[in-house]
């Protein structure tokens, strides 16, 4: 709060000509105002003189209130003049700071522009190949192959899927279950009477068991 | 506006009309003072005070600013305060709660603004306004700024004391850099650009 340190905003010539115009703008409603306020009395002097049975006095008033009610009319004209001034300007202002955002704008985009020239991209992307060449090739010295061959990842989905079933397994085996009826659905359906088949089935499931510590 | 303020009941309360001898006493007595005038003053909107404790300015225009209640009499009880106690009480008002300042330090006998609404919730409250309307970076005429009536002043800044928003404007905003005056024709402050 105390921050005297701040500095308080400038006032442009722009700023004091929009002033100078308000200014003009606030005396001609109050112009207005006074004028009203004129007008009423009038009214009230008029209805006044004509209980009191002086029409030529009523009349006066009453010239007198409409030549008031013109001026008002007049102002109108000048306050619109005025408004209409003030918004221009302000507008001008904008339409200012556009012209200048689009220009910083255009400067910058033109210098990033120039700092990507396709030369140098291609020269770059040519670069980056060369090095991915030379990371391969020291992999492959080194006998470490940068990822897992196709068959390696065949094996690793394998071990998921296995992992799968034994982590979420009733759950999932339900759902295969009810899926696995409809796949074989004629060829396997003679060999399900067969006993051995569920019997043979099963131990497979158990002898890969004891395979995971080992992948693990 | 047509209700009355509602004096608190201490108002009729004979020993707080005449200054107590105790000190502990008289703090006490000289804090309720305080309360009734802000709670006054908020109530009726006035944003100033004469120096013997009348309305000098109201920003509530219908308001017949001399026929209002006086704070420091009471008819009903037959009680009023003597301008030397008035002095004591505005003093305490001034001085130790800060509620209150000089209109102009020089001339006290011009009366107090009274900050039942405090100089920076002023500030706060005409920056949000014209930060609300659009109207930040642009140059508002004081008139604009109170009087009005296309402007859509809210409630709380309508027909505000031209002097005090002078002093929310010189001691809250322009000292956070957020605003800055211009000057009118005849070298007086007359417009505000607020940032």
């Amino acid at each position: 709060m105390g921050q005297q340190t701040s500095t308080p905003p400038k006032i442009t010539a722009q700023d004091k000509a929009i002033f100078q115009l308000k200014q003009q703008r606030d005396k001609l409603k109050q112009y207005q105002k006074r004028l009203t306020i004129v007008i009423d009395k009038q009214s009230n002097l008029a209805k006044q003189a004509i209980k009191d049975k002086q029409l030529d006095r009523a009349k006066f008033y009453l010239r007198s209130k409409k030549q008031q009610q013109s001026v008002i009319e007049k102002t109108y004209n000048q306050l619109d003049n005025l408004e209409g001034l003030i918004g221009t300007i302000e507008f001008k202002l904008i339409e200012k700071d556009v012209l200048y955002g689009l220009q910083q704008g255009n400067a910058v985009l033109k210098k990033l522009n120039n700092e990507m020239s396709i030369d140098k991209i291609d020269k770059v992307l040519d670069d980056l190949q060369d090095e991915r060449v030379k990371v391969d090739e020291i992999s492959d010295a080194l006998g470490m192959g940068s990822g897992l061959t196709n068959q390696e990842e065949d094996e690793v989905d394998e071990e998921l899927r296995q992992l799968e079933l034994q982590v979420n397994g009733p759950t999932k085996q339900e759902i295969v279950e009810d899926k696995l009826p409809q796949v074989p659905t004629d060829k396997i359906m003679p060999q399900v009477p067969n006993e051995p088949v569920h019997d043979t089935e099963e131990p497979n499931i158990e002898s890969e068991r004891p395979n995971e510590p080992i992948a693990n | 506006m047509t209700t009355e303020f509602v004096f608190p009941k201490i108002h009729t309360f004979p020993p707080l009309y005449t200054e107590q001898p105790n000190s502990t006493i008289l703090s006490n007595q000289l804090d309720s003072w305080c309360q009734i005038i802000l709670q006054y003053c908020e109530f009726y909107k006035i944003t100033s005070l004469n120096r013997n404790g009348t309305p000098k300015y109201s920003q509530i225009e219908s308001l017949s600013i001399d026929s209002l209640p006086p704070i420091f009499e009471n008819k009903s009880i037959n009680r009023s305060t003597n301008d030397n106690f008035r002095n004591v009480i505005i003093h305490h008002l001034i001085y130790k709660l800060k509620k209150a300042q000089y209109i102009d330090p020089k001339k006290p006998e011009l009366g107090i603004y009274v900050y039942w609404r405090s100089l920076v919730e002023w500030g706060q409250l005409l920056y949000d306004y014209v930060d609300s309307t659009g109207q930040l970076g642009t140059v508002l005429t004081l008139y604009e700024l109170t009087k009005s009536d296309e402007s859509g002043l809210p409630d709380s800044l309508k027909n505000l004391d031209e002097g005090l928003l002078i002093k929310i404007v010189k001691d809250y905003l322009i000292k956070q850099g957020k605003a800055q005056i211009l000057m009118n024709e005849d070298n007086e402050i007359g417009g505000v650009k607020i940032v």
